[in-house]
């Protein structure tokens, strides 16, 4: 316990007490620019429930996450398959890969605003090249709302293949081996043994997405600051604006918990199914 | 003919992979080969491929934006985070991984939870409470909250380090008279130094990129070079040739850690949890 007492010291003060700092504030209306405050019980959560802004907010971060997480999961897969059916290992490749992933998030929005720029984006270039128009990547609702996922798909897709490759290969491969010889089709093998044995790391990849994605927020800032008209307004973005612009502690503290509270119940379903079955 | 149309979709597949590599690498390549392009090539409607290459905007960024301090600035935060990061981790790890803690279990358990906290919502609370202690707008503020947020993902991948050493190694050293603190100083420490340095080179990364802390708890001479780069974007009139440099400024030292930490992707993308 001795060799624990530091580390825990540490997280405690700077990670459990602002926690519990905005549960406290979450039942007040604290804003920073006045020093004067009262207990309001659930109001500013009864508020946050019936803000428009904010419920609009929470569907695009929904929208978001399924649409996002899910492509990435799927190319991801796919991807980490075909590598499968090569010889040999690839490292070069595989280390190319991950490049996306640890790149500065700051960077990856400040590249996908000069690719997808209305007038010299080479996107809207190619776009235009293919007969597709004048597409309004940032300055359409829809569009930008495209464009985020495009740059989370491209940033995040390595990462889901990565984990599902090291799954793959640490699949028994006399199973298929024995499917082979006894003729099986590939489907039959993808979703009959491939699948089945993949579950629980696939649940994993799952966590550890939603986990990072949920807190996605400095690349949408630099690539839409959740514009044109909210359209891309994610939850993070959300709570920085009203903490920190409109300085309203006690509103970005409720919704901080509404979000927690959904992340919570979320990846818990999700980690109870694979996580254990990983270890 | 079976093998021979085999060896030709072989092909085929290794030649499509790369196509797809290509695809995940170009926008990192454009944004490089931008930075070196004249205005009049990078704001030019069609793309630009072949161009003389210019020094230009990496001039005005030297100059103009002072590159060097918040480079600077970046280099102290990431590598301070890293040294106190792994001089926490590596008791804690060794602690979980070999002595009977109480609900260690939980406490495991509830490391990974902390991560799931976006780091939005705690910063509001964490600037309050700063601006009265009076940390606001410092080099340790930052090194202190970057510490905090990489503890979790420090620890949980170290103890899956750890674990891995076997522990009649400590036992035998227990038995020859050492005691808790000298078997982690004198065996644990030499054996787990892959890991530190796997674990502290993600750390140094996961610092480097953090944008939120650094965007708000400190403010002018002591930016590290994200919120520089947010800046930079969030004005009216975008310098675009500087802003590329500048992102290519802040990507390259990541490029060169995340390359020689590729061995080690799936087992600290997952703390621990895939061994890949």
């Amino acid at each position: 316990m001795a060799f624990l007492a530091p580390a825990l010291l540490f997280i405690t003060a700077l990670t459990i007490y602002p926690l519990f700092y905005s549960l406290w504030a979450s039942f007040t209306d604290l804003r920073l620019t006045s020093p004067v405050w009262r207990y309001v019980g659930f109001e500013t959560y009864w508020l946050s429930l019936t803000n428009d802004i904010f419920r609009h907010s929470l569907v695009v971060t929904a929208f978001f996450l399924v649409t996002a997480v899910s492509l990435e999961f799927l190319v991801g897969f796919a991807l980490a398959l075909s590598f499968r059916q090569m010889r040999g290992q690839h490292p070069i490749m595989r280390a190319l890969l991950m490049l996306p992933v640890m790149a500065t998030p700051v960077s990856v929005g400040l590249i996908w605003k000069l690719m997808l720029n209305s007038d010299f984006g080479i996107i809207v270039h190619a776009g235009s090249v293919l007969g597709l128009g004048d597409v309004h990547w940032l300055s359409d609702t829809m569009m930008a709302v495209v464009s985020i996922i495009v740059m989370d798909v491209w940033q995040w897709t390595p990462f889901m293949f990565l984990i599902l490759l090291a799954g793959l290969e640490g699949l028994p491969a006399d199973l298929f081996e024995a499917a082979e010889i006894d003729g099986a089709k590939r489907r039959h093998v993808l979703f009959g043994i491939t699948l089945p044995l993949m579950a629980p790391i696939i649940a994993v990849a799952l966590v550890f997405r939603l986990m990072f994605a949920i807190a996605t927020f400095d690349s949408v800032f630099v690539l839409t600051k959740g514009g044109p008209a909210l359209s891309t307004d994610l939850i993070t973005l959300f709570i920085q604006r009203e903490g920190l612009m409109n300085l309203n502690v006690a509103s970005a503290s409720a919704a901080s918990f509404l979000v927690l509270i959904i992340a919570f119940v979320v990846i818990r379903v999700l980690f109870k199914k694979g996580f254990a079955g990983a270890h | 003919m079976r093998t021979k149309s085999k060896l030709g979709a072989e092909w085929l597949m290794i030649a499509a992979n790369v196509m797809l590599v290509a695809l995940f690498i170009f926008p990192l390549a454009w944004m490089v080969l931008g930075s070196f392009k004249s205005d009049a090539d990078l704001l030019s409607p069609s793309p630009v491929w072949f161009f003389s290459p210019t020094l230009d905007h990496w001039r005005f960024i030297l100059s103009n934006w002072d590159v060097e301090r918040h480079l600077t600035n970046s280099v102290i935060v990431s590598l301070a985070t890293t040294f106190l990061t792994l001089a926490l981790a590596l008791p804690a790890a060794y602690g979980l991984s070999r002595f009977p803690v109480w609900r260690k279990d939980a406490i495991t358990y509830n490391l990974l939870s902390l991560k799931m906290i976006p780091p939005i919502a705690s910063i509001v609370p964490l600037f309050v409470l700063l601006r009265q202690v009076g940390l606001y707008d410092t080099y340790l503020v930052l090194i202190l909250l970057n510490t905090s947020f990489q503890l979790p993902f420090a620890i949980l991948v170290m103890k899956s380090f750890v674990d891995e050493i076997p522990r009649e190694i400590d036992e035998a050293a227990s038995v020859d008279g050492c005691s808790p603190l000298g078997v982690l100083w004198r065996t644990i420490l030499p054996l787990s130094v892959s890991g530190l340095v796997c674990i502290g080179l993600f750390v140094f990364i996961f610092t480097w990129n953090e944008f939120l802390i650094a965007n708000t708890m400190v403010g002018g001479k002591l930016r590290p070079l994200p919120p520089v780069v947010g800046l930079a974007l969030t004005h009216r009139g975008i310098l675009w040739g500087p802003a590329l440099a500048l992102g290519t400024v802040v990507l390259v030292p990541v490029f060169f850690l995340a390359f020689s930490l590729s061995r080690y992707m799936a087992r600290g993308l997952t703390f621990g949890a895939v061994k890949g």
